[in-house]
């Protein structure tokens, strides 16, 4: 796959509109994801993942060309991740108002073909439930699940330990399973970070 | 409870159930399908640009105003300096060529009012001077064209030196030459 990415990039250098093509299609549907998770605003999610795909096409095109080092995956969503901070910023935008058609998009969404009524009901239980997640909880679960990272990338993006990502998602995904059947998040102290990170 | 490896937690069947269920549910569906077709339609402009020319750009200096960019290859120094050695002979030539030429037309339009002894020199001037510069300039040219293209042949900095000489003994004595008159 790493080989396969450094024969698409090196092409995409060269102008190769193909090459160009299979990287919006692998990476454009997973970045606008996670900023439109985050932020809540599909138009400024799709604005940003524009932006940023622009920059890439000029990097990876530019005098000093672009040497992949496995780290592209990792560039291509902390410029988004970046980028959607700074303009939050700029825009003084608090990201807390709930929206529950973020989600919409994802494979649950109509467009995507008829699904049963279980797996609808499935699918909007589990939207519910990650909304009523804690912002950092939540955010975790995103980088996960919508963006696809690794938990190497996770760490690298959030700038924490690797056992720190592992023990927060395997947390999160605890408090998950429990608003999903019912109960009340049970504070899942069972793992303090300390005793992960050591 | 971290596994014995302790890179991920021990296994549980219903939260591996939920990490499939969240895989299946919020993998990117139609909707992000449809912005990346949008994004790649936005982009593939900037990468069309990669064959294009590249603008010129602002050469960035240090504090001090020295350039930041790399230095020049060595192996171009003498090429340009053999370069610029032509282009001040050339101005240096044509610049003669206008002085004589203006000192013949002053004495041609009007040769009557020259006087006497100060005159002569001006009229003996016209035809020697001008065999005397023609034949300086043409060695000249010839020894500037045989260095030049030993320069361009070996490239090497003897050459250059050699050029280098030869345009100073040349424009020594073409000076000389006209100071003789």
């Amino acid at each position: 796959m790493a080989e396969a990415l450094d024969t698409t990039l090196r092409s995409a250098c060269r102008g190769d509109q193909g090459a160009w093509r299979r990287i919006v299609d692998e990476y454009a549907p997973r970045v606008y994801g996670l900023l439109k998770a985050q932020c809540r605003d599909a138009e400024l999610a799709e604005e940003i993942t524009q932006s940023v795909f622009c920059t890439l096409a000029v990097k990876l095109t530019g005098s000093e060309g672009y040497a992949e080092q496995g780290k592209f995956e990792a560039w291509v969503f902390r410029i988004a991740v970046n980028r959607l901070r700074d303009e939050v910023r700029r825009r003084r935008r608090q990201a807390v108002n709930v929206d529950h058609s973020a989600l919409d998009g994802r494979a649950g969404h109509p467009a995507d073909g008829p699904r049963d009524e279980t797996e609808g009901s499935r699918s909007r239980a589990l939207r519910d439930a990650i909304e009523r997640l804690s912002p950092a909880d939540r955010q975790i679960i995103e980088y996960r699940y919508v963006g696809g990272l690794s938990f190497r990338q996770m760490a690298d993006l959030l700038g924490e330990p690797l056992g720190t990502v592992l023990a927060r998602q395997h947390r999160a995904l605890r408090k998950l399973r429990d608003l999903l059947e019912g109960g009340a998040p049970d504070g899942m102290d069972w793992m303090p970070d300390e005793a992960i990170e050591s | 409870m971290m596994s014995e490896r302790g890179d991920q937690p021990d296994r549980d069947p219903r939260l591996e159930a939920l990490d499939a269920s969240l895989r299946r549910n919020l993998a990117p569906g139609a909707e992000e399908r449809l912005v990346a077709e949008r994004v790649f339609e936005a982009s593939r402009r900037h990468l069309a640009r990669a064959g294009e020319p590249r603008p010129l750009r602002f050469v960035p200096v240090d504090d001090e105003g020295a350039s930041m960019l790399p230095s020049r290859p060595s192996s171009a120094w003498p090429v340009l300096a053999a370069m610029a050695a032509m282009v001040i002979l050339a101005t240096i030539i044509t610049m003669l060529f206008s002085v004589q030429s203006a000192r013949n037309n002053q004495i041609v339009a009007d040769p009557g009012e020259s006087e006497g002894a100060e005159a002569a020199p001006y009229i003996a001037l016209d035809g020697d001077f001008e065999s005397e510069f023609s034949l300086a300039t043409s060695t000249l040219l010839s020894d500037i064209t045989a260095s030049v293209d030993s320069l361009v042949t070996t490239g090497s900095e003897w050459a250059y030196g050699s050029l280098s000489s030869e345009l100073q003994i040349a424009t020594t004595s073409l000076w000389e030459e006209m100071e003789s008159f």
